[in-house]
């Protein structure tokens, strides 16, 4: 009888455990995962903040998260298992009855995109292996939108030409392209950078600084999403396209610090946005270039126009202003609408974000070239 | 501890625990055919050969072949096996012949052991055999005179054998979990596998408790289904006299009166003559009864007597926990994070006092500010003061919150936003990031308090 107790008072006491364990494994436990910011720029480091409540008196011998999200958030370092485009992670856990474990990895935003988290499934179990169970896939719903970074671009283009180029590097590639050439008064729309507070206290009435006329033209960033003439829809390059796309978040960063308006069209599209190109107003101020700034971080590396038709489709949308075309590639075709678009008295800029061989470019138009 | 002492620990255990079930039977067979007793001491040599051999092929199987390990690894390996011989010697033959096949298995195990993971002794098939073999053992021991003296000894190593088994099984159990290839991310936590061990350690006591008290135990539990079965019984009739009750009361008084004519079957006595009156009676003993059941148990049981007994339980439960409260709060940081563990009781525990606070000043805030050196202090200082501000004013802002929860919160608030989530960024950064604060970092850190203070401020 006594050995008989022995094991059925052992194999209950396991039993029991288990069963405890496990049947109260997920009664009062509260999960949560959630960015430490809702916006971040490539490069940045950010924290991926878990929280995990046991909000009883029965404690949880182990009890792990699996976290999938994209390659691009690297943390976890080597231990985080990158297949194809994700990551990912299991962040492992014991919890003392009532205690609370705040977790926060550290992320680096590799590259820009909208990165989410979508969903994550609990497993845990009791001490000795007997049970587990995982709990019903919990909604965390947690978005990260990471803006693509700026590069100092005259680090990167140097003009194809140097009779043409040393005006546009003075207005695109050196920080202070302005000519000041007086006073006028201030009107809706104006930068308040711009405001010449010296002026306003002598007058008492707003004054900005005036420009000249050819600095005060209007900015329309052009960029081609195709790698290549005659490219599927998916890019082949996708390295070149993403430069183009630093490119075009330096000219916004460039053209909110001087407080141009400021307008940007694309062959592309956004995650989850439909079949149309983007073509965005034209405007000024922080609230735009963040805006512009969410397309490109949002920007699928798929044309939804071929860049001929589309750069024709969007020629006849400029007037004095000055025109920054981003492209890889030229070909006769787009060649000709610039210089149509040239001759609507506008300013043309064309940087080649790849390599070519400099007696291929046009010479009549201005063009950027890589280092 | 590190990775390979674990693994050393662990596996000597494991071996421990081998010749824990192993031992006894063989004790038994010695009795039996040799009619020798020896207590422990044949026990002893068997442990010496085993650690011996374990020792030696950690010696021979290291990278560095020194002429010292080399000897050591003969030392270890020689000495307890000669002397184990040499004492069997001692006893006969056939006893050497007999210990000499129980050492050479044990050594053999404790060999394949080193090269194998440290719960392969413990595993599968073996633990059950291991199981039966101490059991048998332990049976004998009990049952037969000439091997009862034994009986404790063999009581003893069955629960250290069972204790190893238990801490063998969780360790492997963790390792099982996450050391497979999607599983690996961030490791096996600092401490889990010290917590794991402790809970074993109490899970085991705990059994030895109710195995030392199984008497006690056993008389409980005979009281309790006493106990239930009266309170069945008790039910049981009680729905019994209520069925009679009813099956009076839908009775017809010719099939009354055919069965048991001299039977009455009023309430009153001697009503039961009249049937009308008589269904009359029963239908208001019945409504009344039923009124009473109802009110007892809607007004007594459910309204008062169940939160009654939960509020009791809660106060015990609650007096209990407190009792045990400690003030914890542990930052544990490893190469890819940052761990932040407290212990945050429900929020009725908490004993913190609700006086009314007088609210800081800024001002006051930003000259201690000055005061501090340290830009990272400076932030703390900053973001904490925030933290106090909005405490005071009411906001639901508890010591267990992360920033990201007192972020979430915040959000709610109109135009706070902006200015909160730079502090909190910034502090993040510091805290967590362990990153040192630019000069305009902390200057637009204090912009942005004196902003959020203003805010908060409006705020009803």
């Amino acid at each position: 009888m006594e050995i008989l107790a022995l094991v059925i008072i052992f194999l209950i006491a396991i039993y029991i455990q288990g069963f405890l364990l496990n049947l109260f494994l997920f009664y009062k436990l509260e999960y949560s995962c959630d960015f430490s910011v809702d916006k971040a720029t490539e490069g940045d480091n950010i924290f991926l903040e878990e929280i995990i409540y046991n909000k009883k008196l029965i404690p949880i011998s182990w009890i792990k998260a699996e976290i999938y999200t994209s390659k691009w958030l690297e943390f976890a370092g080597k231990d985080a298992v990158i297949a194809q485009e994700s990551r990912f992670v299991t962040s492992n856990f014991f919890l003392k009855s009532y205690q609370k474990t705040t977790r926060l990895w550290n992320v680096k935003c590799l590259k820009r995109g909208c990165f989410e988290i979508d969903k994550i499934t609990l497993v845990g179990g009791d001490f000795l292996g007997a049970f587990s169970d995982s709990s019903a896939v919990i909604d965390v719903k947690t978005d990260l939108l990471v803006y693509p970074a700026t590069i100092a671009l005259e680090q990167y283009f140097k003009p194809a030409s140097r009779f043409i180029g040393d005006a546009i590097v003075r207005r695109w590639i050196n920080d202070d392209p302005f000519m000041f050439s007086g006073l006028r008064e201030y009107v809706a729309g104006d930068a308040l950078n711009r405001i010449h507070w010296k002026a306003t206290a002598n007058r008492g009435k707003l004054m900005v600084k005036k420009n000249d006329f050819t600095t005060n033209l209007r900015t329309a960033v052009i960029l081609n999403i195709q790698s290549r003439d005659n490219e599927p829809d998916e890019v082949i390059d996708k390295e070149i396209i993403e430069f183009g796309i630093k490119v075009a978040a330096t000219i916004f960063d460039k053209a909110l610090k001087q407080g141009l308006p400021l307008s940007f069209s694309t062959n592309g599209n956004v995650v989850n946005g439909n079949e149309y190109p983007i073509i965005t107003k034209e405007s000024v101020g922080r609230e735009h270039v963040n805006e512009l700034l969410t397309i490109l971080a949002k920007l699928k590396l798929k044309k939804v126009q071929d860049f001929e038709y589309f750069i024709n489709d969007v020629s006849q949308n400029y007037s004095n202003t000055e025109v920054i075309i981003l492209t890889s590639y030229l070909t006769e075709e787009i060649c000709n609408t610039i210089r149509k678009i040239k001759s609507g008295k506008n300013t043309v800029s064309i940087m080649l974000l790849n390599a070519v061989e400099r007696e291929s470019l046009p010479g009549d138009l201005e063009v950027y070239i890589p280092y | 501890m590190n990775e390979k002492k674990r693994e050393a620990i662990l596996k000597i255990m494991s071996i421990t625990a081998m010749f824990l079930c192993v031992y006894p039977i063989t004790s038994i067979v010695r009795i039996f055919f040799f009619k020798e007793g020896r207590g422990f001491l044949d026990g002893l040599f068997y442990l010496a050969a085993i650690y011996g051999t374990f020792a030696a092929v950690t010696y021979i199987m290291r990278k560095d072949c020194t002429k010292k390990n080399a000897i050591l690894a003969h030392l270890f390996l020689v000495i307890p096996i000669l002397t184990s011989l040499v004492y069997f010697f001692y006893y006969g033959i056939s006893s050497m012949i007999f210990g000499t096949f129980i050492t050479a298995i044990l050594c053999f195990l404790a060999i394949r052991s080193y090269f194998k993971k440290y719960h392969y002794l413990i595993d599968g098939v073996k633990i059950y055999v291991g199981i039966v073999m101490i059991l048998l053992a332990l049976t004998f021991s009990l049952y037969f005179e000439e091997f009862k003296y034994l009986k404790n000894q063999f009581y003893i190593f069955t629960f250290i054998y069972a204790f190893f088994v238990l801490i063998i099984k969780n360790q492997s159990n963790l390792d099982g979990i996450f050391s497979k290839r999607f599983d690996k991310a961030s490791g096996i936590p600092k401490r889990m596998r010290s917590y794991n061990i402790r809970k074993i350690l109490v899970f085991f006591l705990l059994i030895v408790v109710i195995y030392y008290f199984r008497d006690g135990l056993i008389v409980t539990l005979r009281t309790l289904g006493n106990l239930l079965t009266s309170v069945l019984k008790s039910l049981w009739n009680f729905i019994k006299i209520i069925m009679e009750k009813l099956y009076w009361l839908f009775d017809t008084e010719e099939i009354n009166n055919s069965n048991s004519p001299e039977m009455g079957y009023g309430i009153i006595e001697g009503g039961g003559q009249n049937s009308i009156l008589n269904t009359v009676f029963n239908v208001i003993f019945f409504l009344a009864l039923a009124f009473a059941v109802y009110k007892i148990s809607t007004l007594l049981i459910i309204n008062e007597f169940i939160p009654f007994l939960k509020n009791a339980f809660k106060c015990i439960f609650q007096k209990i926990i407190n009792l045990f409260q400690k003030v914890e709060y542990k930052e544990e940081k490893t190469y890819y994070y940052t761990d932040s563990i407290e212990r945050v009781l429900p929020s009725d525990i908490s004993k913190k006092s609700k006086e009314k606070k007088k609210m800081p000043d800024i001002n006051k805030a930003l000259r201690q500010v000055e005061k501090i050196q340290n830009p990272k202090e400076k932030i703390k200082h900053l973001y904490g003061f925030v933290l106090k501000y909005m405490y005071i004013k009411g906001m639901d802002i508890k010591k267990s919150y992360s920033t990201g929860e007192i972020y979430k919160k915040v959000r709610e608030i109109e135009q706070l936003d902006k200015p909160f989530s730079e502090i909190t960024s910034v502090y993040d950064r510091v805290k967590y990031g362990d990153k040192m604060p630019e000069i305009n970092q902390v200057d637009e850190t204090k912009s942005n308090t004196v902003k959020s203070i203003n805010i908060i401020k409006k705020t009803k």
